[in-house]
């Protein structure tokens, strides 16, 4: 398999996903609790081990939970939900839904990116970029790119980053925080703003 | 009698200026966030969270309360006018709602909303103040065994009562709170977890927590939903006095599905999502001609909005006593409350119990404003049904993130609200509870201090915990709904 091949069966595939999901969850809990056994203090390190071990195990049991035996994977699918609503009006809620707003297969614009991986690079593409210029200044650059990604006509995509720009120096104004300094750009921010 | 001085004191705060503008401010609020799809309430909250840091504690938590009472009726508008519920609070409305909207009864069913909800809501707080000097009684039962315990408690629960696989909740719940472990621990000057950054001294903030799991998670999946919520224009016909005159016809429906709403939002996880279909499953089953449900029946309607503005007086009961919100709104509501300095618990019924009744009568006052508000105003929110999802995500998006960053001008805050986000993202697509994650992230530091000062009492022994009566009725109950989805099926099959 190449490498856009599998990045492709990351995206698409909703176990590969999951298994993402758990993976990071495993590995996150599985350092903590390695690094709780490093604190000085034994009362530090009590509770993030006792929450640390219940992700850790919860997690491992999740990811591998096909190839345990069926009484074991059955407790660990099994439902709770004590006070749900009979079935038949969770299902017609459900289809009232899905009929209103469906999720599109791949991109609901004609584009190559899934909308939700696009958005969701966009946001992690937002925050990189307000931290280098400033949140001032990339908050419009983003709504641009978005409002172009979705095909939103000039008037209104103007009006967006507009807003968004005065969003930004409304909180500027009001909470008194630097938004118009970035780390690598402007640093010192813009005095006659 | 210091029950009725502080209810007087809060009366005059509530009344006192800016006060009241801000209840006003916060219902249109929650009417527009529950009016657009895929915003909601708890989103609503937590993208405002961070503008109220200029506002005092009763403004501040005045307005977050004003917006979830505004964000359940809101709700009911797109449901009514375009068969897209709002909120999920507001999913059984569109059963009956939408065919009226469909009859040329649009307005009705909008008054019929607007009533139920100002009824349902004005119920349930009334009941709540009552109850109230009891809640202060129970309170102050608990000692700091008690407080960790019905910390797991409120977390175990989430696991039995939201949809879903139990271990995944417990699973999320538990990441939340170990997420909370970064930065000082709280009785040592052990640094956890910051990898020598000075951003992370003081660990990840439960704002930033909620904006991400909400707002950044929310905004990624509905940037998936085709454009336009409306596809037509919206037919805004029918009489108003029909409709009002309609909802005081079925005294006995609004009784019943406010209560119903009542006791299940009091319950951690279920909320008005699951309330209102119950209400509506409820008033079917009473009804003499249930064959009228779904097609137009004023009944359907009344049932779902009087439960779901009466499932907020019960989720406040947890949210306000042991500091365990029964839903997200409570979960960004119990942020508000620790992020203007008052904590759940002793406090809010002792020195700060004029605070907490201000709120519970801004409740009250906001929802008799919502009836005014439904009536009048109600032929023009029909717009915000066909506002595109479109222009709504890159708003929301540069919100949560400018909110995120003002919170304490650290960029770690930003890193979360982004990485929560995408995290959140996979869970709700996955069926982990994020509810379930929030409140792990809420309730970490509280079952954290409460843990160590109680284990600090009993010089380290676990046995604190089921010495006294009420700590060992907590630890039966935790060990029951852990364990009892799994025994139950066996000893079903064990006794048939």
């Amino acid at each position: 398999m190449n490498a856009k091949s599998w990045s492709e069966n990351i995206v698409e595939n909703d176990t590969v996903k999951e298994k993402v999901l758990l993976l990071v969850m495993t590995a996150i809990s599985g350092y903590m609790l390695w690094g709780a056994t490093q604190f000085t203090a034994a009362s530090s390190a009590r509770f993030p081990r006792l929450v640390a071990t219940v992700v850790l195990v919860g997690s491992l049991l999740l990811l591998v939970r096909e190839y345990l035996p069926g009484p074991l994977r059955q407790a660990l699918v099994s439902e709770g939900a004590a006070f749900e609503a009979s079935e038949e009006f969770v299902e017609k809620g459900e289809e009232v839904e899905e009929m209103t707003s469906p999720e599109e297969g791949i991109s609901s614009v004609d584009r190559p990116l899934h909308d939700s991986v696009f958005t969701a690079l966009a946001v992690v593409g937002y925050a990189v970029l307000g931290y280098a210029i400033g949140l001032l200044w990339a908050s419009p650059i983003f709504v641009a790119v978005y409002a172009r990604w979705f095909r939103i006509n000039t008037l209104r995509t103007g009006l967006l980053t507009g807003i968004s720009f005065g969003i930004a120096y409304v909180f500027m104004i009001v909470l008194n925080v630097e938004l118009d300094a970035g780390a690598i750009l402007l640093t010192g921010g813009v005095p006659w703003l | 009698m210091a029950v009725v001085g502080s209810l007087l004191e809060a009366g005059q705060i509530l009344m006192s200026w800016p006060t009241p503008l801000w209840v006003v401010v916060g219902l249109l609020l929650g009417m527009i966030a529950g009016a657009l799809p895929g915003i909601g309430s708890s989103l609503g909250m937590a993208i405002v969270l961070p503008l109220t840091l200029p506002l005092g504690p009763i403004n501040a938590l005045c307005l977050l309360v004003s917006m979830y009472s505004g964000a359940m009726y809101g709700g009911s508008i797109a449901a009514i006018l375009v068969n897209v519920p709002g909120t999920g609070a507001a999913a059984a409305t569109t059963f009956d709602g939408y065919p009226m909207s469909k009859q040329g009864r649009a307005v009705e069913a909008l008054a019929i909303s607007a009533t139920s909800s100002t009824v349902g809501g004005v119920l349930t707080i009334l009941t709540l103040i009552a109850v109230s000097p009891i809640l202060i009684e129970v309170v102050l039962l608990f000692g700091t065994p008690e407080y960790f315990l019905m910390a797991v408690l409120g977390l175990s629960m989430i696991g039995v009562v939201a949809s879903g696989s139990v271990v995944k909740a417990i699973v999320a719940g538990a990441f939340g709170m170990l997420l909370t472990t970064i930065g000082i621990a709280p009785n040592s000057p052990e640094l956890r977890y910051t990898f020598g950054n000075l951003s992370l001294y003081n660990g990840i903030d439960f704002i930033a927590a909620l904006i991400g799991m909400f707002a950044i998670a929310e905004m990624i999946k509905i940037s998936a939903q085709k454009g336009g919520i409306a596809k037509e224009g919206v037919d805004l016909s029918g009489n108003l006095l029909d409709g009002v005159r309609t909802a005081i016809r079925h005294p006995v429906t609004i009784l019943k599905s406010s209560f119903i709403g009542m006791f299940i939002g009091a319950i951690p996880g279920s909320g008005a999502t699951v309330s209102n279909f119950i209400s509506y499953g409820e008033a079917m089953r009473s009804s003499d001609d249930p064959d009228k449900f779904g097609d137009g029946e004023p009944k359907g309607v009344i049932a779902s909005e009087s439960s779901n503005n009466g499932t907020i007086g019960g989720s406040l009961i947890p949210t306000i006593s042991f500091g365990i919100p029964g839903s997200g709104s409570t979960a960004v509501l119990l942020g508000g409350l620790l992020m203007h300095g008052l904590r759940p618990g002793p406090q809010l019924f002792d020195a700060e119990l004029a605070t907490t009744y201000t709120f519970m009568l801004a409740l009250l006052v906001g929802n008799v404003v919502i009836f005014c508000i439904g009536i009048f105003l109600v032929t023009r929110l029909g717009f915000l049904t066909q506002v595109d999802t479109n222009y709504i995500v890159p708003i929301i998006v540069v919100l949560s993130m400018i909110g995120g960053y003002t919170l304490r001008t650290n960029w770690i805050d930003v890193v979360t609200v982004v990485g929560l986000g995408l995290l959140g993202y996979l869970m709700v697509k996955y069926n982990y509870s994020v509810i379930a994650f929030v409140l792990g992230v809420v309730l970490g530091p509280i079952a954290e201090e409460n843990l160590l000062r109680s284990l600090e009492l009993s010089n380290g022994t676990y046995s604190i915990f089921v010495t006294k009566p009420l700590s060992l009725i907590l630890v039966v109950c935790i060990l029951i709904i852990l364990f009892g989805p799994f025994v139950k099926p066996r000893l079903e099959r064990v006794l048939s």
